[in-house]
Formats: C-alpha cells, structure tokens, sequence
C-alpha cells in the first residue's frame, strides 16, 4: 500500500466513524438484582451448538416420543 | 383341470381366482375342490367363498355333488351355512347330519356373514369362525362373559374395534386374552380409590403390558396389527391411536370419558373429560385434561415418573420441544384441546402415585433404584467403558427381564443410564436392526459404542437368552442389517458408519410429522 492510500484510507476512517456498540440495559425502575438477573437471562438467545457425537444417540420416534421428550425422571 | 388354467389360477389376484373358479362348471368346481386341497391352502381359497357366489339353481346342483368332494366337515357346513336363503329354503333337512341342519338353519346377512345371537347354543358356531365378525366394544359385563364363551369355541372369529371410523380386526382369542387381562387389572383396583388413582392404575398397568411397535416408520411396519384393540394388549405392542384405544377402553370401564385427540405431528393421544384431579395443596380440580399413554410407555414400564399424565394443553406444548428446541407439535392442536386446562404439577402427580404405591413414600418413583446402581457402576468402572457397559446391561435387565421384547421402551431406558462420558465415548449409538435371516424383520435393540479407551463395542438383545450379547463388528454386520426406511434418513450411511448428525436428528423429526403414527 502506498503513501497516497494510506492517507487516503485514515481520511475515510475519520469521517466515517461507526457508533459505539450500545448494551441494553435494564429498565431503570428495575432494582432488585435478582431481577436484573432474570431480565438479561429473558433476553439471551440460546442457539443450538452443533457438537459432534457428544451424546447417545436414538432412534426419533413421535410416536411414543422417543428422542423428542426429555430424559426420563424419577 | 388343465395346466393352462391352473396357470392362470398362478397368476390372477384372490379376487380373479374367485371369479374364474365361480366360472367353472358344477362338476369341475367339485373335481378342483377335491384335487388341488393344497393349491385352495397356499392360495387362501375357502371353498364357501367360491359357493356362495353361484345363482341358486348351481348351488342346488352342486349340493347335489357335495360329498362326492373331498371336503373337510367344517368346509362343507360352510358351504352349506352360505347358501342363499331360497336354497335354504328348499333342503328337507329332517333326515341330515345334526351339523348339516344347524348350518342351513343359522341365518346369514348379505355376503354370507352369519348374524351373530347371543341366544344360540354357541356349539352350533364351531368351526364356522370364517363366517362370524363380531363388534364387542359396547357389550354389557354379562354380554362379554357369554360371548368369552364363544371366543372359545371359535378362536378365530374376527372381532372389531373402530377407531376414527375406521374397523381393526383381532382375532376372538386375542379379544378373550386381552379381556382378561383388563379385568385383572380393573378388578384388582380397590373400589375406595378415587377416579384420578384409578386412572393412575390403568396407565401404569398399560405401560406395563405394551411397547410401542418397534418397526413403526419402516417396511416392516403393519398399521392394522398396532391398532387393533385386542390385539395390540395381546401382541403387546401398538402405535399411538392404538395405545390411546386401549387407554379409552379401559377408562370408560371406571366410568371416564374421553376423546381420542391427534396432534399436528399426527401424534394420538387422550383428552378426559371432565375428571376430578386432586392437588398438593390439597384443593380438588375438575375439567378436562391430557393424557398421552405412548408417550407414558417407556416411563412405565421403567418405573419412571409419567410426566404425560393429566397434564395441562400448556404443559403438553411444552413436552414437545426437543432438547435443540425444535417443536414436534406433536400434542399441537388448538381447536380440540384448548379447554384441556387442568393437570397435576410436579408434586401433586408424586403424591398421587404415593396414595396407589407406584411412588414411595418421599414420592421417589422405581426408576430411581435403576439410575443409582447405574451411577455405582459408573464410578466401579470408569477406566473400563466395555465393562462399565456389560454392568448396565445387566442393571437394566434385573429392572426390566423383558427389555428384548419392549424395544422402544429400552432404547428410553437406555438413554438414562449409558452415560456418554463416564464410557469415554467418540461415538454410542442406541437403535434398532433387524435379523438377516427373518423374513417378518422384527425388530432387535442394538448398542454400538465407540470408545476412546476400548475401541469398538457392538451388542443386540437377544430375545431368546434376555440378555444384551456382545459381538465382533464382522459378526454384527453380517448378521444384521438396518431397515431400508432408516437408512434413508441417515442418507443411506448405517448408524454404524460415519454421519453427521445433529442435520439427521432434526430430518428425521420432519420426515415422520407426515405419517400416519
């Protein structure tokens, strides 16, 4: 890259500043920590991480549900 | 009869062969009747249902010849109970056999079905259970303790159940058993015991009795044997509608009403009518309700908590979702379900498995007897996964001597206690192949584990020794083989082989919401 570029590219830098990244916050009116707690967990999306063979695997059944529900308790 | 037309006979469908015989002269019928017994077994063919066909003056001519043939007793009061009313009318029956007159005198509808009356001395049935379809579902107690007479004397009489509209055949021998066993498990519930620990009783002896069908969404599948009433508590297995049936029937014999509901994903289940549901607080609910036996089967039989019982439409949604969070809809359905808006919490569904001695006293259910000797056997062989897995298989057979038989309820099972990394797994798979060598595919329960300590690992449990054998991989793969239906799921890579996987979890759930369950 030459001179002329760089000066160039630092010109476009400075005019075209991005915004800060802004953190949701909680209501104001929400003081109990708990409940802030609560409301940044209501606000996290979960998204479903793809490992490899980490878990027995079954057969999926609707049927009786077999793969679908939750493990059986006691 | 010449080979040309025996060759046709070869070719042509039940329905063609009955036609072209119908076509035959008298005197040929009855030469084919007598000399080709073993093409008229192999082919299915009942002489009656060629006889019963012909215009009145050609059954006359050949009961003319009737015992020139060389028919069975049973074959020709067939012959002779399916003759139309007119020809009937015109046989002097004062000097037949006994067998002969009762057969001519039992009246038949149209198409040659006998009327079924309780009023007849069953006697006179036997033999003709070809002849006898019969619909028990509404019978009286004294109506079912007479007609258990009958199912005796005509083992193979076809009885009906109807679900949504639709007639499923048992046979009267599976309806006598499985009469049977409902009133072993109704009778012994003690008549102080409330509606919901009646229920309560029904769905565990119910988890106890059957397995949902193992071969369900593969070639191997037949829909009318998993649905049919009787059948399925006698075969010990069923589909959704099919269990929920059973769970109908039953229930309305303690006097609980309900509706056979199907979810989106094409998924049966119950909603009740109108129950009373008692709670931890000690308040008392009454409304409607869901209960979903199949998925309840595995949880049953394993003495696990039944987390489908008398559950709220809300509470049913969310049983739905997957661990990935992918909605089944199995349960889904608006219209139908959105007054089911009672249902036990946690703590009320433990107490009142206490009250009937399916929970113990801190309302712990069995399973948890199975889970903590699974736990022991984790921590005893942690640096061995193949023993650790053996030790398992025994645990799980001590609580479940059955678990070959009631597969998919196993494969449940086993999905609590293998633990993928106390058997320093790359790789476990719980699922289900077939035995090369059997022509009906049944289906066998199979565990593959591909450990990191061990190495390769492949058991099949084994109907005929109840117990879990291990096998070399040559061996496995030689002697079994995965269903034609599941490998094309998996892209057509067997379990066993290396597949992605969480893509194939998530297509597999959409390929079955379009079948019939």
């Amino acid at each position: 890259m030459n001179v002329i570029e760089r000066i160039m590219s630092f010109i476009k830098k400075f005019f075209n500043k991005q915004e800060e990244i802004k953190m949701i916050e909680a209501p104001e009116r929400v003081t109990n920590i708990k409940e802030k707690e609560d409301f940044f967990s209501s606000i996290k999306v979960f998204r479903p991480i793809q490992i490899e063979n980490n878990e027995i695997e079954t057969l999926i059944c609707i049927g009786d549900g077999l793969g679908i529900q939750k493990d059986m308790k006691y | 009869m010449d080979s040309q037309k025996m060759q046709a006979l070869s070719k042509a469908n039940q329905e063609g062969r009955l036609a072209m015989l119908r076509a035959l002269d008298v005197e040929e019928l009855g030469e084919f009747l007598t000399n080709h017994r073993e093409f008229c077994k192999e082919q299915n063919i009942h002489p009656f249902e060629i006889t019963k066909a012909l215009d009145s003056e050609r059954q006359k001519e050949f009961l003319s010849k009737l015992e020139q043939c060389n028919l069975t007793l049973n074959e020709k009061r067939e012959i002779l109970t399916t003759l139309r009313p007119e020809v009937k009318q015109s046989i002097d029956i004062t000097n037949l056999p006994k067998e002969y007159a009762t057969a001519i005198q039992i009246p038949t509808k149209y198409g040659g079905q006998i009327e079924f009356e309780f009023d007849r001395d069953f006697e006179e049935y036997r033999g003709l259970d070809n002849l006898i379809t019969v619909s028990p579902e509404d019978f009286t107690p004294e109506q079912r303790k007479r007609f258990m007479e009958f199912c005796d004397i005509c083992p193979n009489a076809e009885v009906l159940s109807s679900l949504k509209d639709v007639a499923y055949s048992s046979s009267a021998i599976e309806y006598k058993e499985g009469e049977e066993w409902i009133a072993s498990v109704i009778d012994n519930i003690p008549s102080a015991y409330s509606q919901a620990q009646k229920i309560a009783i029904i769905d565990n002896a119910i988890g106890k009795k059957i397995s949902h069908t193992p071969t369900d969404g593969t070639e191997a599948f037949e829909p009318k044997n998993s649905k049919a009433l009787w059948k399925v508590i006698s075969n010990g297995y069923g589909v959704c509608n099919g269990v929920a049936k059973v769970e109908q029937y039953m229930l309305k014999r303690i006097g609980v009403e309900s509706e056979i509901v199907s979810g989106h994903g094409h998924h049966g289940f119950l909603k009740l009518i109108d129950v009373e549901l008692p709670l931890a607080n000690g308040e008392t609910v009454k409304g409607n309700t869901i209960l979903d036996p199949t998925w309840n089967l595995a949880r049953q039989r394993f003495g696990g908590m039944p987390d489908n019982f008398c559950i709220t439409y809300e509470q049913a949604r969310k049983n739905d979702l997957t661990s990935l969070g992918l909605d089944s809809q199995a349960h889904k359905n608006d219209e139908k379900l959105q007054d089911a808006t009672i249902g036990l919490d946690e703590q009320s569904l433990r107490n009142l498995h206490t009250s009937v001695g399916l929970a113990d006293k801190e309302g712990m259910f069995p399973l948890k007897n199975l889970v903590e000797k699974s736990d022991t056997i984790n921590e005893m062989y942690a640096d061995n996964p193949e023993e650790n897995l053996k030790h398992q298989f025994l645990a799980l057979s001590q609580a479940c001597p059955e678990f070959a038989t009631c597969q998919n309820s196993t494969m449940s099972a086993l999905r609590i206690i293998l633990d993928f990394d106390e058997l320093k797994a790359n790789r476990c798979v719980v699922n289900r192949v077939y035995d090369k060598t059997d022509k009906d595919k049944n289906a066998v329960v199979y565990v593959y584990l591909d450990s990191k300590v061990s190495g390769k690992s492949f058991f099949f449990a084994d109907k005929d020794t109840g117990q879990f054998v291990q096998l070399p991989q040559e061996e496995f793969i030689n002697r079994f083989e995965c269903y034609e239906k599941d490998l094309e799921k998996l892209g057509g890579i067997r379990s066993w082989e290396d597949r992605p996987k969480e893509k194939d979890r998530l297509s597999s759930i959409e390929d079955q919401k379009g079948e019939e369950i």
